[in-house]
């Protein structure tokens, strides 16, 4: 994303009457500065064995769809997160500010064979309803399991 | 025990400063015979995502869940500290706060209920890309968790021009000018004399 438009994005962001009702006393950000934020896990079977690097695309463009989807709502993100890993060793971790995509990963995660997986997000979004970020993101983590 | 708390803001960094903060840790333990390492992470969110990375890379790691954003996590926080020290008398302590956190108020509640702690150091770590949307969308937090570093680490410096980086020198000096400051970035080894300033170790 270029940087004017993040920073267009930043300056035409309200700054929302209390969209989260929690009560943070404090210890938190400020009433207004607070984001929506979801949590998700999902197990994945794929028909036959996949690369860690086919799920990286995978994930990758669930990431890409979260950021496009930010971006032409103009809400502002906090910080989106996801991992996959199994019992075995396979492990990787992706995660996105708005702008470049980071990838951390085990040993060998690119060419490990994967038959299934736990697929663990965190979306972190300001100016949007929660409901809206977990509507959106559960819609879009169905992607995932698509060929 | 020792305790070094990073703060700033979501996806600033923290834990990839962590990571090499553990690693110079766990390589001067051997030489000091130090009691051990555990690393505390406080995520947003009621799945620990952060943890794996640490844990992947062989560290003692603890986690504090805010599910949702309320106040009860000092007194986990303290009771988790008391419980380690207790149990396995840990000689450092790191915790990731949140990037929603502001740590000062951690430390007031560690100072007046925790045991055992000879020393607590906050590092903030400021995400030089995002200064200027930061400042806008929460200028409050992110000027509160400045204020309240004993460090800077002015992180992703190699992702901005020189100019961006002045007003974010700029902006950061204005607001704590007591902490030392340090330009970070992903491309660049951070170096043992910069952990041995912030840990002590050494002097």
């Amino acid at each position: 994303m270029e940087n004017n438009s993040r920073r267009s994005i930043a300056k035409q962001f309200r700054k929302p009457k209390s969209l989260n009702h929690h009560n943070h006393n404090g210890l938190f950000a400020e009433k207004d500065e607070v984001p929506a934020v979801f949590s998700h896990t999902l197990s994945v079977v794929f028909e036959t064995p996949v690369t860690g690097e086919d799920i990286s695309v995978k994930l990758t463009d669930w990431l890409e769809n979260m950021r496009h989807w930010a971006e032409q709502n103009k809400f502002f993100i906090g910080h989106i997160k996801v991992i996959a890993e199994n019992e075995d060793v396979f492990f990787l971790w992706l995660s996105t500010t708005g702008s470049q995509i980071n990838t951390k990963g085990g040993d060998d995660w690119r060419s490990n064979l994967i038959g299934r997986c736990i697929i663990s997000i965190t979306a972190i979004v300001f100016g949007v309803k929660e409901s809206d970020l977990k509507q959106f993101t559960l819609e879009s983590l169905v992607l995932i399991n698509k060929k | 025990m020792n305790v070094v708390i990073f703060g700033g803001f979501l996806g600033s960094g923290k834990t990839s400063m962590i990571l090499s903060l553990a690693h110079y840790i766990a390589e001067k333990q051997n030489s000091l015979g130090s009691r051990g390492l555990v690393i505390i992470e406080n995520e947003i969110g009621e799945i620990g995502v952060d943890d794996k990375i640490l844990k992947s890379n062989g560290y003692q790691v603890r986690e504090l869940f805010a599910g949702c954003i309320c106040c009860t996590l000092s007194a986990d926080l303290t009771t988790m500290l008391n419980d380690l020290e207790a149990a396995t008398h840990p000689k450092w302590v790191i915790i990731e706060c949140t990037g929603l956190a502001y740590p000062s108020k951690i430390i007031k509640t560690l100072k007046q209920y925790g045991k055992g702690i000879e020393s607590i150091r906050t590092v903030t770590v400021i995400d030089a890309e995002r200064w200027e949307e930061l400042m806008t969308v929460a200028p409050v937090l992110t000027s509160t968790q400045i204020a309240e570093g004993d460090f800077l680490f002015i992180n992703k410096i190699d992702l901005i021009d020189e100019e961006a980086l002045s007003e974010v020198e700029f902006g950061v000096k204005k607001i704590n000018e007591r902490a030392k400051r340090y330009q970070l970035s992903a491309t660049t080894e951070i170096r043992d004399n910069l952990w041995n300033e912030v840990t002590g170790i050494g002097e």
